[in-house]
């Protein structure tokens, strides 16, 4: 009986040395034949980049898609006439080299690209031709339908379908999706084929992102500014306008702009968001936090009086003057006719260490941390490195850098009782059409001031506005807090009358707005900075004025009003305003690509 | 002793107990449970580097089989054989019930529905039903006092594994089927027949090869035949499995490209790479000296088995094991051939080594079988 067993296992053993032999001869004996076939179709296997995730705004518009599109490549095996193949490409695809393609076509190798990512009318054209051993596979394109809309924000997307500016680069691990993979074999007979048996993964597409970003207001907040600018034959611009009670970016504008669809064809200036990159010498806007110390402090009250020495200040022989001679004036009075030597005094009531304590509660001379990459910090010296003067330059924004973001953020605090917020612009993140996740909410960045003292505040951030040097942003409907600020990009002799028109482009000063609305409970809050413009009222603040009127009113600007900015001649609101609802939404939609 | 035991607490009594624990693992054969753990442990190993670019990892639901699998070890271990043979006639009847109800509820797997499904749950009803006509076959020929089988017998056990094999036959699991020839063969030769019957078989087996080819079989089972033959002519379709496994195998080299770099099975090249061509991804990433490695191991686990079926104490367990290790040194013997392109592709797993719920329980209950039939060598009934 077991003689039998002894048999079969002999047979079993005779067998397993047969294979063994067998891998003898393959693993070893054969081995580079078989890793030479390997290496050869896997050359085959193919990385298809995937659709990056829709960034969306506020309302579900879109911003920023993925389209498909085709990508050529060619099989150099079944190419008989590589440079007559490559000239026909080279006809009516304008990113290919002739010459080189036909060298790549000469190629011993199963696979090699043409062309990626075609415009649909060129991969029409190369369709059309019909060439053997030329196919085509579908692969990712982003595609900005709003074109300039919001553009330093959304940043843009480089050839390697890899974000390499604003949202596109902070977000690019969540918003890129996992690349697809192909295998393309080739048989004798059927020539290429991509079949679903082989190597295959369908890319992933990346995660949306809901924006707190709204296109309408951020259209409107981007053609005013231009108008702005223009208009006052300024160089640039920049607009924030947040919620003040959440940080929500409600629009975030630089000027000028340039289409991320072709970004390469833009000066590399215009890639900047200016908002969060570029620091400002605040100016006059930076009363508000003076004011701010000096009513925390305890030492300075609204009714308190302050004598204005009729237009200077002399402190250590330095003369600091004002744009025009006060008397006595009420410290709410000194913040609405934007009073140096006011500002001045009450500074030195609160002392260095009071004043540092406010400017840094209120997040400046730190970037405020919104998911936006290249934030500047600004410049605050730290407190040991203030000379005497310091604190007195600081008081009316001299001898400060800050972004108009940290702006918008402060008086943001002041409009919302006294708490900071820090800004944020994506609100949440979703998958494929799905629901979408709401990004955690943060707590608030800081508490600069008491609830009371910011009201107090508030209260004469209005006063500004109805009888100081703010009156054109001022309007029935609603109530607004503001400061107007004026910031020299040079220095002005003491006897000379500072005069724009006089003043080469670069050399006149920047114009500054700083305003929150309505009064009792904000829902807005905004920085207006416009480069080389001149003084603040004139050009920043009617820009903050109808925005006010869409957001709160409803109202969009009347056809007069929108003909005449056109010309460049319209500053405040002309013609009667329309209901925003009935208006059509701004001519941001733009085609398709197909 | 058993007087006082009533007054004492637990404690005693478990240190009574312990000399008999240390006996039953002394006396547990480590060769073969040794040998079927570590290929347990590297097809572990290698599922998981196989599913890697698979929708879903493999290995945890493996890990979760081959757990179940050395309980179902110990339990088998711990029932004597003799009541499994007792039972064997409910076993059988209930193995082709399932059988026959496979061919009514089924689900449908690669052509071939061979699987029944309750609630997540799906298993392979002709595994379990291969292992109760193993034990009912040894059963039988057990009960035969004979040396040599006369035609009435050989006729009886023909009825035996026909019954099963023409249902699963019909599911149609051609593989499934053909794996019960080598449980048939393995135990009527250790049973004692005469060669000239065997070579008849033979014959007869050829006659009817012929005739299922010509009328029994689906096209994608004459492809498979057909593409072996000659398996360049069509590279994207059946033969093109058979040229991955070699690719596979053949970029191993001596020691291969290393754990989950194979790019044969990590660039999707190769098919059922978690499954019947395991040994390919094995042969890719461990080289000549991982396969070998491999093949040694079951070398070990067979020639333990039959050491142990040549030890046993009674005609049954002699039976018993030879059925069940013929079972799973075909397995080993045809799977392995069929990844370095020596025999036709069908669905033949290698036992512990390929994914898979039912044969992976299946193939640690027949080594807790094979494990009992040691331990009991000694025993008196």
């Amino acid at each position: 009986m077991t003689l039998r067993l002894r048999i079969l296992l002999a047979a079993g053993g005779l067998w397993v040395l047969l294979i063994a032999g067998r891998l003898y001869q393959l693993q070893v004996a054969r081995y580079e034949h078989y890793a030479a076939k390997a290496e050869r179709q896997q050359q085959r296997v193919v990385v298809l980049d995937p659709p990056r995730g829709t960034i969306y705004d506020a309302r579900g518009r879109e911003l920023a898609v993925s389209v498909q599109v085709d990508s050529a490549y060619a099989v150099p095996p079944q190419i008989e006439d590589p440079r007559e193949t490559a000239r026909q490409i080279a006809r009516v695809v304008p990113e290919v080299d002739a010459r080189k393609l036909a060298r790549l076509l000469a190629q011993d190798r199963e696979f090699a690209w043409v062309a990626r990512k075609l415009d649909p009318p060129v991969a029409a054209k190369l369709r059309a031709l019909d060439l053997p051993g030329i196919y085509f596979l579908p692969e990712s394109k982003r595609y900005y339908p709003m074109k300039e809309l919001a553009a330093q924000v959304l940043g843009y997307v480089g050839t390697d379908n890899h974000g390499l500016a604003g949202l596109e680069l902070l977000y690019d691990k969540q918003v890129a999706g996992k690349p697809g993979v192909r295998t393309v074999l080739r048989d004798a007979r059927r020539g290429t084929v991509v079949s679903p048996d082989l190597s295959f993964a369908e890319a992933e597409p990346g995660q949306d992102l809901h924006l707190t970003l709204d296109a309408s207001i951020q259209h409107l907040v981007e053609r005013e500014l231009a108008r702005a600018v223009d208009e006052r034959g300024a160089s640039g611009g920049t607009a924030v306008f947040l919620d003040p009670q959440t940080g929500a970016v409600l629009a975030m504008a630089s000027y000028p702009s340039f289409d991320p669809n072709h970004f390469a064809d833009f000066a590399p200036g215009r890639w900047r968001n200016r908002v969060v990159m570029d620091v400002y010498e605040p100016g006059s806007t930076f009363k508000v936090i003076t004011a701010a110390a000096a009513l925390e402090s305890g030492k300075v009250h609204p009714d308190d009086v302050f004598d204005c020495e009729m237009g200077g200040i002399v402190l250590l022989d330095t003369l600091i003057r004002d744009h025009k001679p006060f008397g006595r004036l009420t410290f709410a009075e000194v913040l609405a006719k934007s009073s140096n030597v006011g500002v001045i005094k009450a500074a030195l009531l609160v002392g260095d260490e009071g004043m540092y304590r406010t400017i840094t509660g209120f997040g400046f001379g730190r970037p405020t941390g919104i998911d936006l990459p290249g934030e500047s910090a600004g410049i605050v010296h730290p407190l040991r490195k203030w000379r005497a003067l310091d604190k007195a330059y600081v008081s009316f924004g001299q001898g400060i850098s800050v972004t108009a973001l940290q702006l918008a953020a402060a008086v943001g605090a002041v409009a919302n009782e006294g708490t900071l917020r820090r800004p944020f612009i994506v609100a949440a993140t979703g998958r494929d059409g799905g629901p979408p996740q709401p990004v955690p909410s943060l707590p608030a960045a800081g508490h600069p001031l008491r609830p009371q003292t910011a009201r107090t505040l508030k209260t004469l951030m209005e006063g500004v506005v109805t009888g100081g040097t703010g009156h054109s942003a001022g309007v029935a409907g609603y109530r607004v807090g503001g400061k107007t600020g004026t910031a020299q990009a040079v220095s002005i002799k003491q006897n000379e009358k500072y005069n724009a028109a006089k003043l080469e482009e670069h050399q006149r000063d920047h114009s500054l707005y700083i305003a929150f609305a309505p009064l009792e409970a904000p829902t807005v809050a905004l920085a207006v900075i416009v480069e080389n413009a001149g003084f603040g009222s004139t050009s920043a603040a009617p820009i903050a004025r109808r925005v006010f009127d869409y957001l709160l009113l409803g109202q969009y600007p009347s056809e007069e009003d929108i003909a005449l900015a056109r010309d460049g001649k319209a500053t405040a609101p002309v013609g009667k305003p329309r209901v925003a609802a009935e208006v059509p939404l701004p001519s941001i939609n733009g085609a398709s690509p197909q | 002793m058993q007087n006082t035991s009533k007054t004492f607490s637990i404690l005693p009594l478990l240190e009574e107990k312990k000399p008999q624990r240390l006996r039953f693992l002394s006396s547990l054969d480590l060769g073969l449970a040794v040998s079927a753990l570590l290929l347990a442990m590297i097809g572990l190993a290698t599922v998981h580097s196989a599913s890697a670019e698979l929708p879903i990892d493999y290995f945890p639901r493996q890990a979760v089989w081959v757990g179940i699998g050395i309980v179902l070890l110990l339990a088998a271990v711990s029932i004597d054989y003799h009541v499994l043979l007792d039972l064997s006639v409910v076993l059988y009847a209930v193995g082709l019930v399932c059988l026959v109800l496979v061919l009514f509820i089924g689900v449908e797997r690669g052509g071939a529905a061979n699987w029944i499904q309750i609630g997540p749950w799906q298993f392979q009803p002709s595994e379990f039903a291969k292992l109760a006509t193993a034990l009912f076959l040894a059963r039988y020929l057990a009960s035969l006092n004979t040396r040599v089988l006369d035609l009435r017998q050989i006729a009886t056990v023909v009825l035996i594994v026909g019954v099963p094999i023409v249902l699963v036959a019909i599911e149609p699991d051609m593989g499934g089927a053909a794996m019960y020839s080598p449980l048939v063969a393995g135990m009527l030769l250790v049973a004692g027949i005469r060669m000239r019957y065997l070579v008849t078989a033979a014959l007869i087996a050829l006659v009817l090869g012929a005739g299922v080819w010509a009328f029994g079989m689906k096209p994608y089972q004459k492809e498979r035949v057909l593409t072996f033959l000659s398996p360049e002519k069509d590279p994207l379709g059946a033969g093109y499995q058979v040229r991955q496994s070699k690719i596979a195998v053949g970029s191993g080299k001596l020691v291969g490209r290393g754990y989950m770099q194979g790019t044969q099975s990590q660039l999707r090249f190769l098919p059922a790479r978690h499954t019947d061509f395991i040994l390919a991804v094995l042969a890719e990433e461990w080289g000549f000296v991982g396969v070998l490695t491999v093949l040694g191991l079951y070398v070990v686990y067979i020639r333990s088995a039959a050491r142990i079926a040549m030890r046993a104490r009674d005609r049954a367990g002699i039976l018993l094991v030879a059925g069940l290790l013929s079972v799973t040194c075909f397995h080993v013997l045809y799977n392995a051939a069929m990844v370095v392109g020596y025999l036709p592709i069908t669905g033949i797993p290698l036992p512990f080594l390929s994914y898979g719920g039912s044969f992976t329980m299946v193939s640690f209950i027949a080594t807790g079988i094979i494990l009992g039939v040691d331990l009991r060598r000694y025993v008196n009934q």
